[in-house]
């Protein structure tokens, strides 16, 4: 988190609360990922929750996109992992170059074992077909 | 006014109907679809394509798609803002099906080629390519500068040609009257006119050639002539 702190980010769960986070005072014990168990998420709620961290102002962290992968994984679905993976990455904004290759070196190892290439390597990083805009038809 | 017409669904609602969209396909739900029993819209429940609820009444509207997301009038599209739409892209044919039953296997066995028609199975355009530039400036330039072109070539060529609209105070007769006076009145003697006449010799002095041509030059000297 060395080279995260350097950028001038912090982490996702630090940033305050949020409507899928508690908004009362949790008094019982448990780390925030224990309490929403998002692998055993269903494909409505992962899509919910992907769309929310679109619309959201942070990176998630890497715990956090672990168990979505989990999810996609446990849902036979893998077009949404590349998409939220797209998501994880834009998100970065000016800061991609900094962001995305320290997180891809802490979810490395998951992407290896669930069998998820990378951007890269699908050649998502770049645009990969033109495709016309609906307002210039 | 989008309350007002929002009221219009109002009794179709209540029925537990679904609401009327623009669809890519039948342009209105028939009676056919909507008060028979679950026998028409598709039956064929091809690997991978599991009964979702709202599948026979939403399939003349969006056909063979998947319903997968949230969303009470599902449409599809491509948005960094609304990543995961309600529906899937493409239809279910019987080798997306074929992929699907190989999806719930071992990831590690997919070919890249399989990745790649899983994910445009789902979405039409990935987030990359929402972010390109279109181009679109170009053609905006381009129209705008032979739109002003031909606005050119109308004010050089037809304006010009109809004598009607050359001023008369461009003409030579006119020019030579007017120098006449100005230098009868000596105007501008230090810096202008004035002070490229000589007076004595009644002539102007040789700077004047600069600003005559061979027309000019002719009633120039008949000018110094005169005076």
């Amino acid at each position: 988190m060395f080279k995260a702190a350097a950028a001038g980010l912090r982490p996702y769960s630090e940033t305050g609360p949020r409507p899928h986070t508690s908004l009362y005072p949790v008094v019982s014990e448990g780390t925030w990922l224990e309490k929403n168990n998002y692998a055993q998420f269903d494909g409505w709620e992962l899509r919910q929750l992907i769309n929310f961290v679109a619309a959201d102002d942070g990176v998630p962290e890497p715990e956090i996109i672990i168990e979505v992968l989990k999810g996609c994984r446990n849902n036979n679905d893998y077009a949404l992992a590349t998409r939220f993976l797209e998501v994880v990455r834009l998100k970065g904004g000016n800061k991609m170059s900094e962001t995305w290759p320290y997180i891809m070196q802490e979810i490395g190892p998951t992407m290896q074992e669930l069998g998820i290439s990378t951007l890269k390597e699908m050649g998502y990083e770049e645009p990969e077909l033109w495709l016309e805009n609906v307002d210039d038809m | 006014m989008t309350t007002l017409n929002m009221l219009r669904c109002a009794p179709r609602a209540l029925k537990k109907q679904p609401i009327w969209v623009a669809p890519s396909r039948n342009i209105a739900l028939t009676s056919v679809n909507r008060d028979a029993p679950a026998t028409t819209g598709s039956k064929a429940v091809l690997p991978g394509h599991e009964y979702y609820p709202g599948k026979e009444e939403y399939s003349p509207v969006i056909g063979h798609r998947e319903i997968v997301g949230h969303g009470e009038i599902p449409y599809y599209t491509d948005s960094f803002t609304v990543p995961c739409p309600a529906i899937r892209f493409r239809e279910v044919d019987e080798a997306l099906g074929k992929l699907r039953e190989k999806e719930k296997g071992d990831w590690k066995l997919l070919s890249l080629e399989d990745k790649k028609t899983l994910y445009r199975a789902s979405f039409n355009s990935t987030l990359e390519e929402v972010r390109a530039p279109s181009g679109d400036w170009k053609r905006c330039i381009g129209d705008n500068a032979i739109l002003m072109a031909l606005m050119f070539l109308g004010v050089s060529v037809i304006g010009f040609a109809d004598p009607q609209y050359e001023p008369k105070t461009v003409t030579n007769e006119w020019v030579d009257a007017q120098t006449e006076y100005l230098i009868k009145r000596r105007v501008q003697p230090v810096d202008g006119i004035a002070s490229w006449y000589d007076y004595e010799n009644n002539k102007f002095k040789p700077t004047w050639s600069i600003f005559t041509t061979k027309e000019t030059s002719k009633s120039v000297k008949t000018l110094s002539e005169k005076e």
